[in-house]
């Protein structure tokens, strides 16, 4: 908790790189080491280029009928709390645009971890790590798969985190070890 | 979109069922390709849950490195912290507009929701989003404008949009009132004998006056 919080207050001093060198710095990642410092660093450094250009990325905005996320969708879900009665035209909209920020930035936290224990693709232990490891997504903490092999107690930490992650665990789609899960669609999702 | 917007102002609610069938039958293909399932209502009942993976995957590879890749598991894991995410949003700007006994949750109020969850990194590209849109919008939407102002004014909220000023075309009334009047000469007597005072002829029709005058006062007496 104290390093995220340490995280943002260093967001919130630097100022953002271009795009451009967004682009060249995610290129160089792969050639980083896996040490702890020049990670954060490096990850405060991509989220810091990523919000800058999200904050141009408005500005330029003209066409607001093509969303990356359909719109309906998103009315659907926002319509299963049964305290909503009413919403505006423009609400979807703006969630649609929250939405793609959001999956944007568990991306980049996520594909971190993957850099560090040496993987080439992002999986759910990679997004597990990313969510317990960002104060702003505890909410997500409880429809989080508890793995068997990566305890809860562990992921709180990012050091324990990194350690239980041996380069040999280099491998797509690892099955469940877990006997019983925290949220039934995935179960259901295993077999296939 | 723009019809979707439409029938979401005119009845002030989103009883309307969905009207992107495009979309629809893309997440359709997408969720059976995925899911290898033949039981419909539970692919419908995933539809609703979830925003699309194919989606959801696009926007994921738009921010890891040309080669990398995303397991199915991942993807999915993120649609689901996608839609608790709009959950946990929601429910904020929901508690926000009951306290203040509002029916309808507007942009501000989503915006107000995530800056109050802890989300302050993306509370200026949205303010600065929302902003566009609705310039935009009311540029393009005049008549869904009009209702939009009025649901905002009803709302006690305070309108940003350039108000387009209205122009009175009242007609014209100027009264013309001609005047008919014809200018008469003045009156000139013809009498010649009034023309000259002085005449004698005019000092005896003077005295013969005067005694008319004494001959009525005669016939009081």
């Amino acid at each position: 908790m104290d390093q995220n919080k340490q995280g943002e207050a260093a967001e919130g001093g630097n100022i953002g790189h271009p795009a451009h060198g967004k682009n060249q710095e995610e290129q160089s990642n792969p050639m980083i080491a896996p040490t702890n410092p020049p990670k954060k660093k490096s990850l405060e450094e991509q989220l810091n280029d990523f919000w800058a250009a999200q904050r141009e990325e408005a500005k330029m905005t003209t066409n607001f009928k093509t969303h990356s996320l359909p719109l309906s969708r998103i009315k659907k879900i926002i319509k299963t709390d049964k305290d909503v009665k009413m919403i505006s035209a423009e609400t979807p909209v703006v969630f649609a645009k929250a939405c793609e920020m959001f999956i944007k930035e568990l991306t980049i936290r996520a594909w971190a971890n993957t850099e560090a224990r040496k993987g080439k693709i992002l999986s759910q232990r990679d997004l597990v790590s990313a969510i317990s490891q960002t104060a702003s997504f505890d909410f997500l903490d409880d429809i989080m798969p508890k793995d068997a092999g990566l305890p809860r107690t562990s992921i709180a930490s990012t050091e324990n985190a990194y350690l239980n992650m041996p380069p040999q665990q280099n491998v797509a789609g690892l099955p469940y070890d877990a006997p019983t899960m925290a949220f039934p669609n995935l179960n259901h999702h295993a077999p296939n | 979109m723009e019809d979707e917007s439409h029938n979401n102002i005119l009845p002030n609610g989103f009883n309307t069922g969905s009207t992107e069938s495009p979309c629809l039958k893309t997440s359709t293909m997408t969720t059976q390709h995925n899911n290898n399932n033949n039981h419909q209502n539970h692919s419908n009942k995933e539809q609703d849950r979830f925003l699309p993976i194919a989606n959801v995957g696009r926007i994921m590879k738009k921010v890891i490195p040309p080669n990398g890749k995303i397991s199915k598991d991942a993807k999915e894991t993120v649609q689901e912290c996608v839609s608790e995410f709009i959950s946990f949003v929601t429910g904020e700007a929901s508690d926000k507009c009951q306290r203040e006994k509002r029916k309808t949750i507007n942009g501000d109020d989503v915006i107000w929701a995530i800056t109050t969850l802890g989300f302050e990194d993306y509370v200026e590209p949205l303010k600065t989003y929302l902003q566009k849109y609705k310039e935009i919008e009311g540029e393009k939407l005049n008549i869904p404008k009009q209702l939009r102002s009025e649901q905002r004014l009803h709302q006690h909220q305070q309108n940003h949009n350039n108000n387009h000023d209205e122009n009175n075309n009242q007609p014209f009334n100027g009264a013309y009132a001609s005047s008919n009047l014809i200018s008469q000469p003045p009156y000139v007597p013809t009498d010649q004998k009034f023309s000259l005072p002085f005449s004698p002829n005019s000092i005896q029709n003077q005295l013969r006056q005067q005694e008319q005058i004494d001959s009525v006062g005669h016939w009081y007496e």
